[in-house]
């Protein structure tokens, strides 16, 4: 059912693991054959520099995951949805149609990573406005106003 | 690296003395059954014992036995020629959300014919609901038809009393003993039953044969015709070798089963003891006292079947498992949905059926290598354990 290829790739995949505070976090699920997906991926300057994931899967998930993580290594994040994933399978030698399937969460899980992406940047960037808000206030000279002054 | 066979449910080694039955008829004795010179009449000679050696390890008589191409002809034509023959009474038939392919897709050909079917709920351990087939037995019921022995978990059915309720309403009750047969005692007078599928590969005989029983008096359309073959119930020349190895193998059984099937469950229960001392989060299935001995269904939490089912592939040891992926189906095994697992708990359920010549030593392999599979493919996962370790 499995080349050789791939059962070698299922032994000893390259990227299995966690990324503690990751830039990116994607989770996919399919409800159907019960698989889970998790994704995690390092972004500087916009590019994914690493990326690891973990998965309750098949061979062919496993695979297709552990192969999609090399591809987006090195890409843009907002590219990561655009992998080409006729490319993926091709490097896995032969995937059954039937097998087709389990690499939906491919797809859903990279989706999920960059929604996660954005919404963490969002976060950032309005703690960095609050920041700097808190800092111009802090800079700017106090005027004490005595009531009756002006009276 | 050795290898280690622990799926004889799916199928079983051709024992050494049905192969030396087997390929003297292959040799030598190669008439056609049918013929009426000297070399038909020496390869029916040879049918007739096969036959004679059939019916007594089920108690029929040799006039009730029917030779088949295996257990899913003998399932087919059960199902579609008791349902033509007794069409004029009903168009109604009974059977189980379990059932082998073969039975179900068979329900669904009569269904498209105009017969009405009523699949039958079981429970978790695969019970069927006997509550239920009182509730939709009825006056259009002409076949009631329930597997003896569950083959995803092993769990054996109440046959008498489904055969007791069926006749009480002058029902017809065909049962699939494809799994049961080698693995308790079956005795067609006893369980009262009408209709028997056999088959010759379970019990370490070859594939390719197998036989239904049909009770005398009972009527059946034919599902094979061309031919007088099998009294001309069956068309077909016969597979002499296959059918003298079927019938070597009942042969076989008859004397040594009770041995056997203590062996099997003693391997069996060594199996899964030890598994629970070594192995967390895991849930054997199945009923806890009815079901075939050599039989442990087990689920893994959060670990694939699949993936297991390759690991333990790679180290020599051979097993099956409910994922949907490991047969190429969209789905996880019906059986076990049926039986109310949720997806996931299907796609993590591995499947180890022994035979007599299985060992402890064999056993205690199997059980440090599902440990190292387990260990890694849980640490590989996302989801995190829910119950005590061990």
């Amino acid at each position: 059912m499995y080349n050789k290829q791939i059962i070698d790739r299922f032994v000893a995949p390259h990227n299995v693991g966690l990324i503690k505070g990751a830039d990116a976090v994607g989770s996919a699920k399919n409800d159907a054959l019960g698989e889970v997906a998790k994704v995690y991926l390092t972004v500087e300057n916009e590019i994914v520099t690493d990326a690891k994931f973990k998965v309750f899967g098949c061979i062919t998930s496993t695979v297709g995951l552990d192969l999609l993580m090399d591809e987006i290594k090195g890409k843009n994040i907002e590219e990561i949805t655009n992998v080409s994933f006729d490319e993926i399978v091709e490097q896995m030698g032969e995937v059954s149609r039937e097998k087709l399937v389990c690499l939906g969460l491919m797809s859903d899980v990279l989706v999920d990573a960059l929604k996660d992406y954005h919404k963490k940047q969002l976060r950032l960037q309005k703690m960095r406005e609050r920041l700097a808000l808190e800092q111009q206030i802090s800079q700017e000279p106090f005027h004490i106003a005595i009531i009756g002054d002006d009276d | 690296m050795q290898r280690i066979y622990l799926d004889n449910v799916a199928t079983t080694k051709v024992s050494n003395e049905v192969l030396t039955e087997m390929l003297d008829v292959l040799g030598e004795n190669f008439g056609n059954p049918n013929s009426p010179h000297s070399f038909g009449r020496d390869a029916e000679a040879v049918i007739d014992l096969a036959r004679d050696r059939v019916a007594k390890v089920i108690n029929a008589d040799r006039g009730e036995i029917y030779f088949t191409s295996g257990g899913t002809e003998s399932n087919n034509w059960a199902l579609y020629g008791l349902a033509m023959a007794n069409r004029a009474k009903g168009n109604h038939i009974i059977t189980s959300k379990i059932e082998h392919e073969s039975v179900l897709e068979s329900c669904k050909r009569l269904e498209k014919m105009g017969f009405k079917v009523t699949y039958l709920n079981v429970d978790k351990t695969g019970l069927v609901d006997i509550a239920e087939l009182l509730h939709y037995l009825d006056q259009d019921t002409i076949l009631v038809s329930v597997m003896a022995a569950n083959n995803e978990v092993g769990t054996i059915e109440n046959l008498k009393a489904i055969a007791k309720i069926a006749h009480e309403k002058g029902v017809l009750f065909h049962t699939d003993c494809v799994q049961a047969l080698g693995n308790f005692k079956l005795d067609v007078k006893d369980l009262d039953v009408d209709a028997m599928t056999l088959s010759s590969h379970k019990i370490h005989g070859p594939k390719g044969v197998g036989a239904l029983y049909v009770k005398h008096g009972v009527k059946i359309d034919n599902l094979i015709v061309g031919g007088e073959q099998e009294r001309g119930k069956r068309g077909g020349t016969l597979n002499v070798a296959g059918i003298v190895g079927f019938g070597k193998a009942c042969d076989l059984l008859l004397n040594n089963y009770i041995v056997d099937c203590k062996k099997m469950k003693y391997l069996r229960d060594y199996f899964v003891s030890s598994l629970e001392k070594s192995v967390a989060n895991i849930t054997v299935n199945g009923h806890a006292h009815q079901r075939i001995p050599g039989l442990a269904s087990v689920t893994f939490q959060n670990v694939d079947g699949e993936a297991l089912m390759c690991l333990l592939d790679l180290a020599g040891i051979s097993v099956s498992t409910g994922s949907a992926c490991s047969t190429g189906n969209k789905a996880p095994n019906y059986v076990l949905l049926a039986m109310g697992f949720s997806s996931e708990e299907a796609q993590s359920t591995v499947r180890f059926s022994f035979s007599i010549t299985n060992t402890k030593d064999e056993i205690d392999y199997v059980v440090e290598e599902i440990r190292k599979a387990t260990d890694k493919l849980r640490a590989m996962s996302p989801i995190k354990m829910t119950k005590k370790k061990v």
